[in-house]
């Protein structure tokens, strides 16, 4: 069969066979020369988002076509017989990539000798019309963040580990100024000058979790609370007192912290909804006005769990409920954990709906 | 307009429920008749139909001559617009053109050698006949599927940097209409 000359089809047609290719095809198309990224630049083709993935032994991109489906390139972590790490110095060079399309199961292997981790970030952002990668994860491993910074360029959310940041605390601040962080740490005695240090910063949205993995969970005290300047904040995992809680809630309604409209507190703990809120002048954020009106669908799952006796739910189980108030402008989210363990989840239902009953009378004048 | 062809007509389907028929000419001489249903297909058909003030009583005595497309390639054309003249209108290509399915008897029809196919194209873009274009184009599209960079180079005849730069200088350097 002859070839199909395809750059030479006129402008229209081109253009719909462009766009007839699988999303892989259109991305395997774009890296064959610089007229080909060009044809491919030029269709502005949607996509979800892009993301670069680091762990110790291997590099990924991850394309989204949309929220759903990804493509997923993966690069080898060996150049020539020499292993090669994402520690320090050394950096993953991408030979290779294999793009998984989600309609297929067997990746198809790309080469393009000449292409460094650098080329492939950049081509990647430009066929997919991006100054920088919606999303880098770094997970177990700790790359020079120089290096990192001139291979993969900034990005909105950053996704870093205890491991990676402590290695490169100072570096990684001065480099980075993504818009999201989310870090996963121990935030134990030794971690506190990090932990203060992120909390000083002014991101969009910072996200903390206390991870046991890491040694957590630790404490959160009212002063590393009062730090907090990022416009919103999650909290995850640690060890906060209800009578904290309160007293920074008080703290935040006087503008202790001008940049914060957000609060998510995920605990490990049990707290009581009413001592938390004691004393603050706060409803629940209606159904309708909320974007996610958790908490009603949780106590509708847990009631259907309960109607059905559904025994095959662990009693270590847990439901997560969120509280949702709003506390004049501001608005705070307290995630309390429901056990399936038949005392305490009765306990605390009674809790909930005392709680809820409570509320209601609070919103009256 | 009268042009007595010397090739008999083609006839590729009757066309009972439809009194008004056209005829066309390829740049090879073969007439074809086809139904106005399906002349509406082609843009450039219907827009020449119409200026010429082509009429149920005058159209097959004014055949309409093609001069950039020969026989084999209008007869496919055709075939194609004869087959598809009672579809429903379809949304734009762009958001779709991935999702549709190309029907069997239509992967059939385009079961053709590359040069044919692309042959075909400009044919098709020239009659501006957007379901045939959107059709054709998948097919070139399929060839692509699980294949790898360099086996699409292969498929598409891509060029390389280094050729395309190569052909651009020998374009500069070879002497233009007036030199």
């Amino acid at each position: 069969m002859t070839v199909f000359t395809l750059l030479n089809l006129p402008d229209k047609a081109l253009n719909i066979v462009l766009n007839n290719l699988e999303f892989d095809s259109q991305l395997g198309f774009s890296i064959l020369s610089e007229r080909t990224k060009a044809l491919i630049k030029s269709m502005k083709i949607q996509i979800y988002g892009v993301e670069l993935r680091i762990d110790h032994a291997q590099t990924s991109i991850y394309v989204y076509d949309t929220p759903e489906t990804s493509g997923h390139w993966s690069f080898r972590t060996t150049v020539g017989k020499q292993s090669k790490t994402n520690h320090g110095d050394e950096f993953c060079e991408l030979l290779y990539c294999i793009p998984i399309s989600y309609r297929r199961i067997r990746g198809v292997s790309w080469e393009k000798a000449e292409f460094r981790m650098r080329d492939w970030t950049q081509h990647f952002l430009e066929v997919t019309n991006r100054q920088q990668f919606d999303e880098l994860k770094i997970d177990g491993s700790s790359p020079n963040p120089i290096a990192l910074y001139e291979n993969a360029g900034d990005a909105k959310t950053i996704i870093l580990t205890t491991f990676t940041y402590k290695n490169s605390q100072r570096s990684f601040a001065a480099l980075f100024h993504p818009e999201v962080l989310v870090y996963s740490g121990s935030f134990n005695a030794e971690d506190t000058e990090i932990c203060h240090e992120l909390l000083m910063q002014n991101f969009e949205q910072l996200a903390l979790s206390s991870v046991e993995l890491y040694g957590g969970p630790a404490r959160m005290e009212l002063d590393s609370l009062l730090l907090i300047n990022s416009c919103s904040i999650r909290l995850n995992g640690f060890i906060v007192t209800s009578k904290t809680l309160n007293r920074f809630l008080k703290h935040w309604i006087a503008a202790s912290n001008p940049n914060m409209k957000y609060m998510r507190v995920n605990l490990k703990k049990v707290l009581s909804e009413s001592e938390v809120l004691k004393g603050i002048p706060c409803f629940h954020a209606p159904d309708d006005q909320m974007p996610l009106p958790r908490r009603v669908r949780a106590i509708q799952k847990y009631q259907r769990h309960r109607a059905r006796g559904n025994r095959r739910l662990r009693d270590s189980q847990k439901l997560l409920i969120e509280v949702i108030v709003i506390i004049s402008a501001l608005i705070f989210t307290l995630c309390l954990l429901c056990y399936v363990e038949p005392i305490l989840r009765e306990a605390h239902y009674a809790q909930l709906k005392a709680d809820m009953e409570n509320s209601t009378h609070r919103e009256e004048p | 307009m009268s042009v007595e062809p010397e090739v008999p007509i083609v006839q590729v389907e009757e066309v009972r429920e439809n009194p008004v028929l056209y005829k066309i000419i390829s740049s090879d001489n073969h007439v074809f008749t086809i139904s106005e249903h399906a002349v509406k297909l082609s843009k450039t058909l219907w827009d020449l139909i119409t200026n010429l003030g082509l009429t149920a009583e005058n159209a097959l005595d004014n055949p309409i001559p093609v001069e950039n497309v020969n026989g084999k390639n209008m007869e496919t054309i055709v075939q194609f617009c004869e087959r598809h003249k009672y579809d429903e209108e379809e949304p734009e290509y762009t958001n779709y053109i991935r999702e549709f399915v190309l029907p069997e008897w239509d992967r059939q029809l385009l079961s053709i050698d590359n040069e044919e196919l692309f042959q075909l194209i400009l044919a098709t873009n020239y009659l501006d006949i957007q379901k045939l274009m959107d059709y054709c184009c998948r097919v070139i599209g399929d060839m692509a599927k699980d294949k790898t960079p360099e086996e699409l180079r292969i498929i598409y005849g891509i060029p390389t940097d280094a050729e395309d730069d190569a052909l651009e200088r020998s374009a500069s350097d070879s002497p233009g209409p007036s030199g």
